[in-house]
């Protein structure tokens, strides 16, 4: 049975997230419209503002302050096109890293299209921004600094409370895309000086679908809606909310601040094995931080053996690759580029992301694997 | 879950890619006797490389040997390759064709330079004098 080892990519739904969106879907009260006025819709509407308020409260934030959306993606999106178009014709100028998602890094690329100037910061060889370099990169034009907590494929941990503080001091709103790190991590979005931040369902044990962009109220920052129609969440996102989704959403994330401690130890202690477990193969690197990192990423470059022949050996692990190479392109992982590893290094590394569900057990089965198959691949190839 | 059909997963890789990948046979390299030859092509760099080791006995290719870095469709045209020659009279080597692996293992065009490398590779073995 395939190991699953991707919990970057995708958590499975925590049974008592499913659970409650079962109980959701099939509660006839909650059938409503949450926008409606009737007992139905109002029930709907309540169930809504609870999970609201779960999830301002995990992040340190208003309640206000949590606009639904249907993913990371969307709240990204909205993030970096809703500031830039508020602000077209003033400031200019943003400030966000080679290492950002493409649901950031591609929005920028059309808003650079329309005329905004954006700086891409490098980061240092361990996948490092440096708050001095977002300082020094600063304008009178800048209007935005949008970076993210936890990178996805690294898991390195980006300093954002540095930058929220030196955002605040020059007056630059600052956007985290926290897909990554809500659950992981402890976030206290007003302490941490942050305006807005992205955050996912699916990678905190709940369902797909479904994610938010926390939004200040105090002082409310200009945002301009991208998708319009009946004036939903505050006016920022129109469109029907999903109840149920939302309901197990506010639920999953509750649970996943409520045991990131716990959590976090028991899955360092597995990282940790299977990092020892691998470094006894020889030829490998790790990829990122040594120690400014999540818990559940582990990415690690393997040498003498090819990525894609690599991951299709190790097919009985649902594990990613920090390439695109099995659609027959050979694009290197950006990220990893960014980091100074070479196109060959960059295709040769894997990610192993684990997570709530992971045993020693699957760990210890996957090393036996990747023992297996390392030394079959390095054997026929021209190392051995 | 008894309600939910999953649909047919298509595989990246068509089952010869697969059985020829699982099973590497040819992997490895020939000792140095007299009659052996080697050649090579392609660079790590380059995303795929191949070493060939070739037996020759009087007019036939005895055995062939490879040791190769690359992806699965590449290690698996090299295995492929290496059986067909193993046994065949030198002469037979014109009829080897990268075209026919690319129909056969189903090659996705973006890695035909991969298989021009291989077709490298023959033709230095078929300008080889059998000793």
């Amino acid at each position: 049975m395939t190991i699953y080892m991707d919990y970057a990519a995708s958590t499975p739904v925590d049974p008592r997230v499913a659970a409650c969106l079962t109980e959701c879907l099939s509660n006839p009260e909650l059938q409503g419209n949450p926008s409606s006025m009737h007992a139905f819709g109002r029930k709907s509407r309540a169930m809504i503002e609870q999970a609201r308020g779960q999830i301002a409260d995990s992040i340190g934030g208003a309640h206000a302050g949590v606009v639904f959306t249907s993913g990371a993606t969307e709240s990204d999106n909205l993030a970096l096109f809703g500031v830039a178009k508020f602000h077209a014709g003033s400031a200019r100028h943003i400030i966000s890293s080679r290492t950002e998602h493409k649901a950031v890094l591609e929005p920028l690329k059309r808003l650079e299209k329309q005329g905004v100037k954006v700086t891409y910061l490098k980061p240092d060889a361990q996948g490092v921004v440096q708050p001095e370099q977002v300082r020094e990169a600063m304008t009178p034009e800048t209007m935005l600094v949008s970076l993210m907590h936890v990178n996805n494929e690294t898991g390195v941990i980006q300093d954002v409370a540095t930058v929220g503080q030196l955002c605040r001091e020059r007056g630059v709103l600052f956007h985290v895309d926290a897909a990554q790190s809500v659950g992981r991590l402890p976030i206290h979005v007003e302490q941490m000086g942050i305006d807005l931040l992205s955050m996912s369902s699916h990678k905190l044990y709940g369902p797909k679908g479904i994610g938010a962009l926390y939004v200040r109220r105090q002082p409310v920052i200009g945002l301009e809606a991208q998708i319009v129609g009946g004036g939903h969440e505050f006016g920022w996102r129109s469109g029907t909310l999903a109840t149920p989704q939302i309901v197990a959403f506010g639920l999953a994330v509750q649970l996943a601040c409520a045991e990131l401690d716990a959590d976090n130890q028991r899955i360092a202690l597995l990282r940790n094995r299977l990092w020892s477990g691998l470094q006894t193969l020889g030829g490998v690197e790790l990829n990122g931080h040594v120690t400014q990192r999540v818990a559940g990423i582990l990415n690690v470059a393997f040498h003498g053996v090819e990525g894609e022949s690599l991951m299709f050996a190790l097919q009985d692990l649902a594990i990613s690759a920090g390439s695109a190479c099995s659609t027959g392109s050979d694009e290197a992982s950006y990220v990893l580029r960014a980091l100074g590893r070479s196109d060959q290094l960059a295709q040769s590394s894997l990610r192993f992301s684990l997570g709530r569900f992971s045993s020693a057990n699957e760990v210890d089965r996957a090393l036996e694997v990747i023992r297996r198959e390392v030394g079959r691949l390095r054997d026929i190839g021209l190392c051995g | 879950m008894s309600q939910v059909g999953f649909p047919a997963d298509e595989p990246l890789y068509n089952l010869l890619v697969r059985e020829l990948f699982a099973h590497l046979a040819h992997a490895g390299a020939l000792g140095q006797a007299d009659k052996v030859c080697r050649v090579s092509a392609g660079s790590n760099d380059q995303g795929a490389q191949a070493v060939f080791s070739v037996a020759f006995c009087q007019d036939r290719i005895e055995a062939v040997r490879y040791r190769a870095y690359g992806c699965p469709h590449f290690l698996a045209a090299c295995e492929w390759s290496a059986v067909w020659m193993e046994g065949r009279p030198w002469s037979e080597l014109a009829e080897w064709s990268w075209r026919d692996i690319e129909e056969l293992l189903n090659v996705p065009a973006a890695k035909r330079a991969r298989l021009l490398l291989l077709d490298d590779l023959v033709r230095q073995i078929q300008n080889l004098q059998p000793r």
